[in-house]
């Protein structure tokens, strides 16, 4: 915490001519709480980071009322208990539609350098928040057209109504669409995740918070012989990160899910990094989760088509569910005995952060 | 290997840019500053040694820039570097000389992981792990190719690192 100067604030704003009143004064630094080892995020230069705001966005992502029905919120899709996934192959819109692509973890999101699983271009959270807020195809929360009565009910709500005013002080109407985006995102850069066993052994320096097997697997998940580390490599074992003072593009992969043609097509409603750049040699190509927590966050891959971690594995195996033209050239398979798989197996559980999914700073406010 | 010479022109360039100004700053005699001109020269020859993978010269090249500035961290270290891919009984001699860059400078981030490598190599992993989590705070990019290295407990072939391997195809 940065000492607090009595008068500093009084004497600025004599020195200026104000009224002492108008000096707000300004929010104290943000404490990260990082991980070990983790870079402080990127912020927007418009959306700072507050406590205050960083609350806002908690409740707001708890609030049903940010749906058509009251009967959806953010954490409808993303609970905490999974790694913030719903345990569904695809989404599920509060309509009861069914979204094309599985619900993405939010761990670590600040450092993705896009978000979602195929569009390079959203890059911000503030962006991201309202896509499932207003998407119309297919339904996720439903609240296009509905946008102003959900915001008079938020600023008729004497608990949001303070919690807004904190969050956005000496802003005369907070109470819009982009501030509700702005503390979101805000909220979402929070969801820290770096307390796994794989932590602990590295940072620690504790040998044995890995067992002999998670050893094994983690040297084989890190060899060029299997590569997974090639895709969900760094300290958050996804693609390039971005922090602070690090830019990063994203990269997409075809990992030959879908030949449905023989020349790599994939279902119409999944053409992956396609469906924005129009490139055919783009079609299938998905963004590499972070595989923090992945145990939590099954079924896997962009649609939910596999169940289980032991059958991506084995999907991988055999370097691809089909001989797309298209797959990535890294997928050119291998073998794993089943004493292998099973270390493999054992070092992905060992990803898994226990805090992240009981922290009471991510879990719903109390009511 | 283009990723390591990379890192040495970048290196280099601060190295300039250090010189320039300590010089400037310190108003310091002819003398010493054709020694550090001479040694920068040096340490140039050295880096373009290292990138044509001629360890054995660039070896030579960092020794005689050390003999014109002793201080001069970046050279220790790229000694080291050379030194280490001698071989195995060039070891603890490269990690006297990783230890010397860092003692120069301590916020030297590819020291870190160039001794943090040789460490993994001596198979001693928690002394790797400690040197991870200092360059963790200093690049975390470096730091995520030495994690590279520590958690398969082998050096990558070809050019090193995760971030290397991240392009798109």
């Amino acid at each position: 915490m940065r000492p607090v100067i009595p008068g500093a604030g009084l004497a600025l704003s004599l020195a200026l001519g104000l009224s002492p009143v108008a000096a707000a004064p300004p929010p104290p630094p943000f404490e990260w709480r990082l991980p070990p080892g983790f870079p402080v995020p990127g912020v927007p230069a418009g959306n700072p980071m507050t406590a205050a705001k960083v609350e806002l966005g908690r409740h707001l992502f708890y609030d049903r009322r940010l749906s058509l029905d009251g009967s959806y919120s953010c954490a409808s899709c993303h609970r905490q208990a999974l790694a913030f996934t719903d345990g569904r192959p695809r989404a599920l819109g509060a309509t009861g539609q069914l979204h094309p692509r599985s619900a993405m973890s939010l761990a670590n999101v600040a450092y993705e350098p896009a978000l979602g699983w195929d569009d390079p271009g959203l890059r911000r959270l503030e962006e991201q928040a309202r896509v499932p807020m207003l998407n119309r195809h297919p339904v996720e929360m439903g609240l296009k057209g509905k946008e102003r009565t959900v915001l008079v009910r938020l600023r008729a709500d004497p608990r949001s109504a303070r919690l807004f005013a904190a969050a956005f002080p000496g802003v005369r109407n907070p109470f819009s669409l982009s501030r509700v985006a702005q503390a979101l995102a805000s909220f979402e850069r929070t969801l820290l995740s770096g307390d796994s066993a794989f932590d602990r052994w590295l940072y620690d320096r504790d040998a044995d918070a890995l067992s002999d097997s998670q050893q094994r697997g983690m040297r084989l998940f890190f060899s060029a012989r299997l590569g997974c580390s090639g895709c969900h490599g760094g300290f958050n074992l996804s693609g390039p990160t971005v922090h602070a003072g690090s830019p990063a593009a994203p990269l997409f992969h075809n990992t030959g899910l879908y030949d449905l043609d023989g020349r790599g097509a994939y279902p119409a409603a999944n053409p992956g990094l396609r469906r924005f750049t129009r490139r055919a040699a783009d079609m299938g190509r998905f963004r590499a989760p972070t595989l923090r927590n992945i145990a939590l966050t099954a079924p896997y891959m962009h649609d939910g088509s596999v169940a289980t971690l032991s059958e991506v594995i084995d999907l991988y195996a055999r370097g691809g569910r089909t001989a797309s033209p298209l797959k990535s050239p890294r997928l050119t398979g291998f073998r794993l005995p089943p004493e292998q798989k099973r270390d493999l197996l054992a070092f992905l559980d060992g990803l898994t952060d226990e805090t992240l999914v009981t922290d009471p700073r991510f879990a719903a406010p109390a009511r | 290997m283009s990723k390591e010479v990379k890192k040495a022109a970048v290196l280099m360039t601060l190295l300039c840019l250090t010189l320039a100004g300590s010089l400037y700053a310190r108003g310091s005699s002819k003398k010493s500053e054709d020694g550090a001109g001479e040694a920068a020269k040096l340490y140039n020859q050295g880096v373009d040694l290292m990138a044509k993978g001629d360890f054995a010269a660039a070896r030579e090249r960092f020794t005689q820039a050390l003999a014109k500035k002793e201080d001069f961290a970046e050279a220790h270290n790229n000694l080291g570097y050379t030194l280490r891919k001698q071989g195995q009984g060039s070891y603890d001699e490269a990690l006297k000389h990783y230890d010397r860059a860092l003692e120069l400078n301590p916020k030297l981030a590819a020291a870190y992981h160039y001794r943090g490598v040789l460490h993994v190599l001596r198979g001693d992993e928690e002394k790797a792990k400690a040197d991870h989590a200092r360059l963790a705070e200093l690049d975390r990019k470096m730091a995520d190719e030495l994690l590279q290295v520590i958690a398969a407990g082998e050096e990558p072939q070809g050019s090193s690192g995760v971030a290397a391997k991240w392009k798109n195809e």
